[in-house]
């Protein structure tokens, strides 16, 4: 095959940066689908125009879900790319590997298909980009043999996703990596056979700083949390003062809601539990002196989403603290019932946060059985707009009989 | 009943291109739940494919539009 020229891709290799381009030209010389990728990306850049069609019928016995069909738009001009479908592969929680199995999977993938991985796109699975038809289920079959599974894709459930948790992080106030793992394997249907409005996803986060951004990237967002207080150590305090630490500035005055208070004087950090919201400010700048509360578990909240019907949501409490334990029943439960509200109101392709937008958060939580609280807003500041329904008014005159 | 509620599923998708199992449910006035569990079973026996175009939908294996 003569060699194209690729002017512009070439331009993203200048620059102090790794370049996919680089990448792709390596792999190239093993693959020639990459090259037929590389020439219709490079005719894409020049027309400004995608040559991918997307979807269609292409997947593994049983399965409804796990497999992106993708074609090019000139089958003529790229024989090798004709078909270039995606496989999604479900990612062990906190992403952990160890480097036999990542050469495995390296070697499966260059056996099957292009060679080209994902190593982790937004959905969090490993996403094996370009394969033909003909190749789906031998892979399928050679990743299940290895101990792998097919991700989720289409209107179900999508692979959930958790920080690494309390295998590496000490500020994970529940096991994410365990709740992930408990949650995939209880609900491989609704990952494997697609049958909802449309997608939902789980994201878990040990602690408020919400390292997988649950709270923008997935429909039932479980953020760590505490109930008590800030766990505060004085003499930890005092040796950042006397490093120098600016304690007053760097951190009660970044202090969203003024909760701490700092005497100079005495080098002592005080907090006001009932106004922190945890937002982990003064434990990310104060690491050896601050820490979580004892009584830990999880906020949960839903809605997240990116643009589709509406625009852009971030995720909205539902239940202020949930102590996470296993086998996770609550949860279980208050999943199930929103799973069934969704699936009876929702429209095509509306998710759950479009759907509570469209119909209200009050009819929401009547629907799933849960109290109003005040902490069901959507941003800071924002009036909650729970309102009583009739029946639940006691008016005066009832309650003094 | 089950039996019932299968063969019904399928003469129903025989007449269709494609059906979301919500439609399927709201024609044949049965549970989405009950349809859901059934489709499921069609699909791992390979009688039924799934369909991805913009949302995802069933149907019978190989049947053209």
């Amino acid at each position: 095959m003569t060699e194209r020229k690729t002017p512009m891709l070439d331009e993203l290799e200048k620059g102090p940066w790794p370049s996919f381009v680089t990448d792709l030209k390596r792999a190239a010389e093993k693959n020639d689908s990459v090259k037929d990728l590389i020439a219709q990306l490079e005719q894409s850049y020049e027309e400004k125009k995608g040559h991918w069609k997307h979807g269609g019928i292409v997947g593994v016995r049983g399965y409804g879900a796990g497999v992106i069909g993708r074609y090019s738009d000139e089958p003529e001009k790229y024989p090798n790319i004709a078909e270039f479908h995606t496989l999604r592969i479900n990612s062990p929680a906190g992403w952990f590997y160890d480097t036999k199995t990542l050469r495995n999977v390296c070697d499966m993938w260059e056996e099957h298909g292009s060679g080209l991985l994902n190593l982790h796109g937004t959905t969090g699975d490993i996403i094996l980009l370009g394969t033909k038809t003909n190749e789906l289920q031998p892979t399928f079959d050679a990743f299940s043999d290895a101990g792998f599974d097919l991700g989720g894709s289409g209107s179900g459930l999508r692979s959930p996703s958790a920080c690494c948790g309390p295998a590496r992080c000490e500020w994970a106030c529940y096991d994410t990596l365990d709740v992930c793992d408990n949650l995939t394997h209880e609900y491989q249907d609704e990952m494997h056979r697609p049958m909802w409005p449309y997608k939902f996803k789980f994201k878990f986060s040990g602690c408020p700083n919400d390292c997988v951004a649950s709270i923008a990237r997935s429909d039932l967002s479980v953020i760590g949390t505490w109930r008590d207080t800030l766990r505060i150590n004085q003499e930890e305090i005092k040796n950042y003062a006397n490093s120098g630490m600016d304690i007053q500035g760097r951190v009660c005055e970044k202090c969203p809601t003024k909760a701490l208070t700092f005497n100079s004087e005495t080098k002592e950090l005080f907090v006001k539990a009932e106004d922190c919201t945890r937002c982990m400010h003064c434990i990310n700048v104060l690491p050896k002196a601050v820490r979580p509360g004892k009584e830990k578990g999880a906020t949960l909240m839903i809605g997240g989403k990116s643009t589709i019907l509406r625009s852009a949501f971030l995720s909205w409490v539902i239940v202020p603290f949930m102590p996470l334990e296993a086998p996770y029943t609550e949860l279980k439960d208050l999943i199930a019932r929103i799973w069934e509200w969704w699936d009876e109101h929702g429209k095509t392709r509306e998710r759950i946060g479009e759907l509570i937008y469209r119909l209200g958060m009050g009819n929401f939580l009547r629907a799933v059985d849960l109290p109003p609280v005040p902490q069901m807003v959507k941003e800071p500041r924002a009036n909650p707009y729970i309102f009583w329904q009739a029946d639940e008014v006691i008016k005066a005159d009832e309650a003094t009989k | 009943m089950a039996e019932d509620l299968r063969e019904r599923i399928l003469s129903y998708l025989n007449g269709v291109s494609k059906a979301k199992t919500r439609d399927i449910a709201d024609a044949l006035g049965e549970k989405k739940k009950d349809v859901d569990k059934i489709v499921r079973d069609l699909g791992n026996e390979d009688i039924i494919e799934f369909l991805y175009l913009g949302t995802s939908y069933v149907r019978i294996k190989g049947k053209e539009d």
